[in-house]
């Protein structure tokens, strides 16, 4: 069968271009590919290090982390890492290396400047921890000396916010206070001057690594190794696509997927193309009468109600013929069904065969079969002058045809149509009572002895 | 006609070739990763875990098979070129892994540059020597083992003596060793090393079982963290994780005639001058059994050494009791074992 053929088609066509694709694809080396990914991964790592480090520093200073542990792993991690850059990139001879050793000499500022950090970072937590202790013991000392145990809470307490907002007024007033201290020192009782004098240096000592600190937390912060790092990798990405034209492998690229692409494309005409022929085949079997091939009953309303619609808009005219065999019955009944079939098919043949002579394209007819040996010409569009005339020639000529003799095994019978014909609108605006009317003259005919045609008249109607 | 079972047939296979085409297609796009796919792949992973689950008991076997051996060339002097040094010569077991000393000798008999310290809790630290010049124990390692001075050593000629001894061939073929060589030697030793660190009373305090101190030495925590002392020495090992200037209130090294090369700490590595006197702030972990202390030995007794902490690290005039205290409190630092 034709699909069959068409199974085998396209499994061969899929084949036919799929193979070859397959051993271009196979053939396509893509191991250079994966090494260069090496060190973009290794760069990814270090840019990843880079700013786990800055957050490392950020937690310890804001106190989220307690220890320098987790600081102190991120820099082992970061120095392995750079330590395998150092070996993979640094080894290789290319326009690449000079970028390296900048990297790797920011690299080393850096760890420097974390270091100083932790150092830092730890003087200013131990004076943090340290002044409110002094200050405890300084307090009973300077009860009676309220500026100066002012001015020491106000240091306290601008220590704490300086830590947490960094305010150059808080720092202004720092100093101011300090200065308080330091003038009216003497003021106290000798013994307990060391206790002040300590307050002092450490206050001192604390302004100082604070100042430090701030200066390093930008510096820090401020990272000069990520723009470069950023440098390095545009740079990678741009020889890496340099890489992939000079080897044509982009071309493999290409034609893998537009052979795919033709493939998809031809996969999806065939069955587009498959599906229409499919579709088609369904409309007419469902409009087709299986035994004739004439129009069916459902197809043949359609066609009636189109063209009583345009009748009605166009002030056009219609006919309905409506056939009914006679004696139809005696050769179904004596020489058995299929006989019958046969017999129905030649009337139906000579039915189409005249409606083909007489039709044009401005007038079109519809031949169909309603059902057992009822057939139906349609005239769809006709002008007023021709209706009738038209109409009953055609009827005339359908009664000769139908009466004329059959073919060998079915000359013995002879058959015979009765004929009725309603025009519309003249008769009717509606299919039903079209139909009807028809259905009336046919009847009209058979009682007046068969084999004949009439118009309908209204009077049939009423007797 | 009408419609039959074949004509359904092909229009379904159609339509399955074209979907197994697009497949293909997005397949093929996505297979030039396919390295980094099958490690992200959840298959992958899982097989990895059920893997490592399956040879987990193989894996604590070999592990302590790995320790005995590292104990062994730990303790071996024929690592040593003289055969007379181990690396037990120097870090002493019943000396909290140092060996007393305010210097060890090398191989000549004469003392080192700096005090030797313990080793005990190098698997909780960051980078190691007095002045944390080895990000790692491998460096520390290949450092004493190449001196001329120590083990005076090369590792090629060691691993081909190692190899020649038929006991030493069974121990490390069955610790999982593939070659004796630089890597498995290291490792054997550094596991051992590892295998050292032992949980203190401390450890235990911290965990809630609030009964291991006594009242003195939870007044000397207290103190060891209201002073200040905690801010340099934190983290899981009480220090080892950062750098400071020795003397940073008060200078240590008074007379400018007597600093020794040693004294400006990290500064002899890096050369910066804003790296003088500084050291890696060493773990307190077991500290009262490796006296004497600081990278000179000058401080001979913990109580001496807690002084010097607190009027030269501290800027603080301490208190006896204060001291007392706060000795109290780091001998809790002992491994409890």
């Amino acid at each position: 069968m034709i699909s069959q053929a068409r199974q085998v088609l396209s499994i061969v066509i899929a084949s036919v271009l799929a193979v070859p694709l397959l051993l271009i694809y196979l053939n396509a080396e893509m191991n250079d590919m994966l090494v260069s990914k090496e060190v973009d991964t290794l760069l990814l790592n270090i840019r990843q290090n880079n700013s786990e480090l800055s957050e490392y520093v950020l937690r310890s200073r804001s106190q989220l982390d307690q220890n320098y542990d987790n600081l102190a792993h991120a820099q082992l991690r970061f120095t392995d890492t750079m330590n395998h850059f150092k070996a993979s990139l640094l080894s290789s001879a290319n326009e690449m290396n000079v970028h390296a050793e900048v990297v790797y000499s920011l690299y080393e500022v850096r760890m420097i400047q974390i270091e100083k950090f932790k150092s830092l970072n730890a003087q200013i937590k131990n004076s943090l921890r340290y002044l409110p202790k002094l200050e405890e013991q300084l307090r009973p000392l300077l009860a009676n000396n309220s500026d100066l145990s002012r001015a020491i809470e106000r240091i306290i307490i601008n220590s704490l916010h300086i830590r947490l907002f960094n305010e150059s007024q808080l720092k202004t007033d720092t100093q101011k206070s300090l200065s308080l201290l330091v003038q009216n020192k003497n003021n106290l009782a000798l013994n307990d001057r060391p206790l002040l004098d300590a307050f002092i240096k450490h206050t001192r000592s604390f302004q100082n690594t604070s100042n430090q600190e701030q200066i390093l937390i930008n510096e820090i912060l401020n990272n000069q190794l990520s723009i470069e790092l950023e440098l390095l990798e545009r740079i990678l990405t741009n020889q890496h696509h340099e890489e992939i034209i000079a080897t044509n492998k982009i071309k493999h690229y290409l034609i893998i997927y537009a052979a795919f692409l033709l493939l998809l494309i031809v996969l999806f005409t065939l069955n587009r193309f498959h599906l229409i022929n499919r579709a088609l085949f369904l409309k007419t079997l469902s409009e087709r009468d299986q035994l004739t091939n004439l129009n069916n009953r459902r197809s043949f309303i359609q066609h009636l109600k189109m063209s009583m619609q345009q009748a009605n808009q166009n002030e056009q005219f219609g006919a309905l013929i409506f056939i009914d065999l006679d004696g139809f019955k005696s050769i179904n009944d004596e020489l058995g069904h299929n006989a019958g079939d046969e017999v129905l098919k030649i009337i139906a043949q000579r039915l189409q065969k005249h409606a083909n002579s007489i039709q044009t394209p401005e007038s079109p007819i519809c031949v169909a079969r309603l059902g057992g040996d009822e057939f139906v010409v349609l005239f769809e569009r006709l002008n007023r002058e021709e209706v009738s005339s038209s109409t009953i020639s055609c009827a005339e000529k359908i009664v000769i045809m139908c009466a004329n003799k059959l073919p060998e095994p079915y000359s013995n019978f002879s058959l015979s149509a009765s004929i009725g014909i309603s025009l519309f609108p003249e008769h009717g605006n509606d299919i039903k009572t079209v139909l009807n009317c028809a259905d009336k003259a046919m009847y009209y005919s058979k009682r007046q002895g068969k084999n004949r045609f009439t118009l309908y008249q209204p009077k049939m109607h009423n007797g | 006609m009408q419609p039959t079972f074949n004509d359904t047939m092909t229009i379904s296979l159609t339509r399955i070739l074209c979907v197994l085409s697009i497949l293909l297609t997005s397949a093929l796009v996505h297979s030039s990763d396919s390295i980094s796919l099958s490690e992200a792949s959840p298959v992958y992973l899982k097989s990895k875990q059920s893997i490592t689950n399956s040879v987990q008991n193989a894996d604590i076997h070999s592990q302590e098979l790995k320790i005995k051996l590292g104990k062994l060339l730990f303790e071996d002097p024929s690592l040593s070129k003289s055969q007379t040094m181990s690396c037990a010569t120097c870090h002493q077991a019943d000396k909290g892994f140092s060996d007393g000393r305010d210097f060890s000798l090398d191989n000549q008999g004469n003392p080192l540059a700096y005090n030797t310290p313990s080793i005990q809790y190098v698997a909780f630290s960051y980078y190691f020597g007095w002045t944390a010049r080895y990000p790692h124990l491998q460096d520390h390692l290949d450092a004493l083992i190449n001196n001329p001075k120590l083990m005076n050593r090369d590792w090629v000629e060691l691993s081909q003596q190692i190899e020649q001894d038929e006991q030493y061939n069974n121990l490390f073929h069955s610790a999982g060793y593939g070659e004796i060589s630089k890597e498995s030697i290291s490792d054997a030793i550094i596991q051992y090393e590892y295998s050292l660190a032992k949980p203190s009373r401390y450890d235990f305090y911290l965990l809630g079982d609030t009964q291991q101190f006594t009242e003195e030495e939870q007044q000397g925590y207290y103190l060891f963290k209201e002073f200040g002392c905690s801010s340099c020495h934190q983290g899981k090992n009480l220090g080892g994780n950062l750098r400071q200037k020795f003397g940073l209130m008060k200078p240590y090294f008074s007379n400018s005639k007597k600093i020794k090369d040693r004294d400006y700490g990290y500064y002899t590595i890096t050369g910066h001058d804003e790296d003088r006197f500084y050291f890696r702030v060493p773990s307190l972990r077991n500290v009262s059994n490796t006296a004497p202390y600081f990278h000179d030995g000058s401080a001979t007794t913990l109580a001496k050494a807690i002084k010097v902490m607190f009027v030269n690290q501290l800027g603080i005039e301490p208190s006896s009791t204060d001291l007392t205290l706060i000795e109290t409190f780091l001998h809790t630092l002992e491994p409890s074992e």
